[in-house]
């Protein structure tokens, strides 16, 4: 090359001998002037020029970091399987042999990358339902060891176990009354206004009342409570357990010989079932009201009319049954939060996602089962 | 001396996955065991071997006579009672207070009074040095006092042997230092076996009568030994570059 001078201020340069096809890339003595865009940008426009033979020439680079020894090797590499003749001219044996040891490096892991083959469908298939038994296993085994440890319960008192069914109580029970007194009486509200507008067709809107009263005795009531306890109160007890779980917390109650289920899980359990139906009460009387407020001051009914058409459309089966739902409800709710919280294993996204789930199979499982109770209530 | 803790050919495999191969040590009574090795050399789950925490694959461990490999919920007091344990991040449960946490095995386990259980546990928060923190939340204790209120939790039902689960982590080197002096006077006064897992070296060196070096690559014990000793004489480089301290790569 008779422009040597010229490289010192050209830290790149390509020179293209057309009659053989012959690229020539020189590179300056110090690589460390021009940025790796700028490098790339370069290497690029080789391939436009259709180039047989590419020659680097290194023979005046003393300096070049590592990050251009990487892409120079890539692109060696691509140039040699785009069909071109390569050839490296360098006077520095360690740059050769550190492309070298890249190219290495690159083929071993496209080789590991290939042998990574993806999952077939059957395979995936296979293992979904092996994951799924093994998940629906660990569920059964958790089922029999609470209910196991409810079933211990008179033989297994303890002075340790003091005063927490008290304070799992004052959380899910009373800390629950406001929310679910509001949310339940904008319910109301909001239920008698719509239906007024249907009723006034008619003119029925006296049975805005009845209509009210029994949707929240028999089915609004629980199924609002228990929703909202599943987000109050399942989502703490998986976050609680699975946070108490990887601060080892656990590990040193079992290691003081005290029972984890009979520890956490039975105050937990045992207080959302007892707090459940007394919220659920709230809810309903507070949602009556709020078709009362409705009735009164806005469809104008007399407030003697519309208490007395509630009265005579409360049904104390009705009741019952929506107690003994919130009952189940609360059991379930409570159960599932303590599972999910229960199987966290490491780091606080599994803590989140424990919670995450507390709910949304909280409130699945609500909905089921009130389903199931719908079911065998028409069929009894 | 007596053995106290035998552990005999233990394995344990996690789901293909070996964590320990073939181990086989013991422990004598009155002694500070040190059990060390590098970040996934299977310490922790060692000692959750020990404490019962977790089952073997294979082996069998021994604690004052008694083989806890196979505990059920009716003899698993009668070995677990024997040990007290500190875990790493104290494991103070963290909606109880100090007193609360340290008064609970004495609730659940005895049937002393409760002015009775206070003045223990009093005397045992009095015992590692702590002073008016009775009626504090764990979360608002100092690392270190944390780490104090859980081994006065550990000692609450005066064990035989007490296992300490990187006591030193993640204090500063006074906290660490002033904790390593209450271990070796509780050795003393107490007489207590003391294990410890941890891979702080000066504490170590300071406290440990004899350790077991575990290896990460062949799952097993490289070396077993007073430290001090196997830090000058192992003829093993990779116990040598542990006990002094040096890389991987300068041993090359």
């Amino acid at each position: 090359m008779g422009f040597q001078n010229s490289t010192d201020f050209n830290p790149i340069e390509i020179i293209l001998d057309e009659s053989i096809k012959l690229v020539t890339i020189t590179f300056g003595n110090d690589m460390g002037a021009i940025s790796l865009d700028t490098f790339t940008a370069t290497l690029e426009s080789v391939s436009k020029r259709n180039p047989k033979k590419v020659v680097f020439d290194l023979t005046n680079t003393y300096k070049i970091s590592d990050n251009f020894l990487v892409l120079l090797a890539f692109y060696i590499e691509r140039f040699r399987r785009a069909g071109y003749e390569v050839e490296l001219q360098s006077s520095n044996q360690q740059i050769e042999e550190s492309i070298k040891n890249i190219n290495q490096l690159l083929e071993q892991t496209k080789r590991e990358e290939t042998s990574n083959n993806p999952p077939l469908l059957l395979e995936r298939i296979g293992e979904l339902t092996f994951s799924s038994i093994s998940s629906f296993k660990r569920a059964l085994e958790f089922v029999g060891e609470v209910l196991l440890t409810f079933f211990r319960l008179p033989f297994t008192r303890s002075r340790a176990h003091k005063g927490h069914l008290v304070r799992s109580l004052y959380h899910v029970g009373i800390g629950g009354i406001p929310i679910v007194t509001l949310i339940s009486m904008l319910l109301g509200l909001v239920v008698a206004f719509m239906t007024s507008i249907q009723l006034e067709q008619f003119g029925a809107q006296i049975y805005v009342a009845s209509l009210l009263t029994i949707a929240m005795t028999k089915e609004l009531g629980p199924l609002m409570t228990g929703i909202i306890v599943a987000g109050r109160s399942g989502s703490s007890f998986a976050s609680e357990i699975g946070a108490m779980k990887i601060a080892e917390e656990l590990d040193a109650l079992s290691s003081m010989g005290l029972n984890v289920h009979r520890f956490l899980l039975v105050p937990k359990m045992l207080s959302t079932a007892i707090s459940l139906p007394i919220l659920s009460l709230f809810s309903q009387f507070f949602g009556i009201l709020g078709g009362f407020i409705v009735g009164i001051f806005i469809i104008g009914l007399s407030p003697h009319a519309y208490l007395e058409q509630t009265i005579n459309s409360l049904n104390l089966f009705d009741m019952w049954w929506g107690t003994m739902k919130c009952v189940v409800f609360g059991l379930l709710i409570s159960g599932i939060g303590c599972y999910e919280g229960l199987r966290v294993e490491k780091g606080a996204t599994s803590v989140g996602k424990a919670a995450t789930s507390a709910v949304v199979k909280g409130i699945f499982f609500i909905i089921l089962f009130d389903s199931i109770f719908a079911i065998i209530l028409v069929y009894w | 001396m007596k053995e106290i803790i035998k552990v005999q050919n233990i394995s344990v495999v996690f789901s293909d996955r070996p964590v320990l191969l073939d181990v086989s040590f013991s422990v004598y009574e009155g002694e500070i065991f040190a059990i060390i090795g590098g970040s996934g050399s299977g310490k922790s789950t060692l000692l959750k071997l020990m404490t019962g925490l977790l089952k073997p694959t294979k082996g069998k461990i021994i604690i004052d006579g008694i083989d806890i490999t196979y505990w059920d919920e009716s003899n698993y007091f009668d070995v677990i009672g024997k040990f007290g344990i500190l875990f790493q991040n104290s494991g103070l449960i963290g909606s109880m207070t100090v007193k609360e946490n340290i008064m609970l095995p004495l609730l659940h386990h005895t049937k002393l009074s409760v002015e009775q259980i206070e003045a223990i546990t009093k005397y045992k928060l009095e015992q590692v040095g702590l002073k008016n923190v009775e009626n504090l939340y764990p979360s608002e204790l100092s690392g270190g006092m944390k780490k104090r209120a859980g081994l006065a939790r550990a000692l609450v039902l005066n064990p035989k042997v007490i296992f300490l689960d990187e006591p030193s982590s993640g204090l500063d080197p006074i906290a660490s230092a002033s904790l390593d002096d209450l271990i070796i006077e509780l050795n003393k006064v107490l007489g207590s076996t003391i294990i410890v897992v941890t891979h702080d070296l000066e504490s170590i060196f300071r406290i440990a009568h004899r350790a077991i070096l575990l290896d990460g690559t062949t799952k097993g014990i490289i070396a077993e030994g007073d430290p001090k000793y196997l830090k000058e004489n192992s003829p093993h480089p990779f116990v040598k570059a542990f006990f002094n301290r040096l890389s991987s790569w300068s041993m090359k």
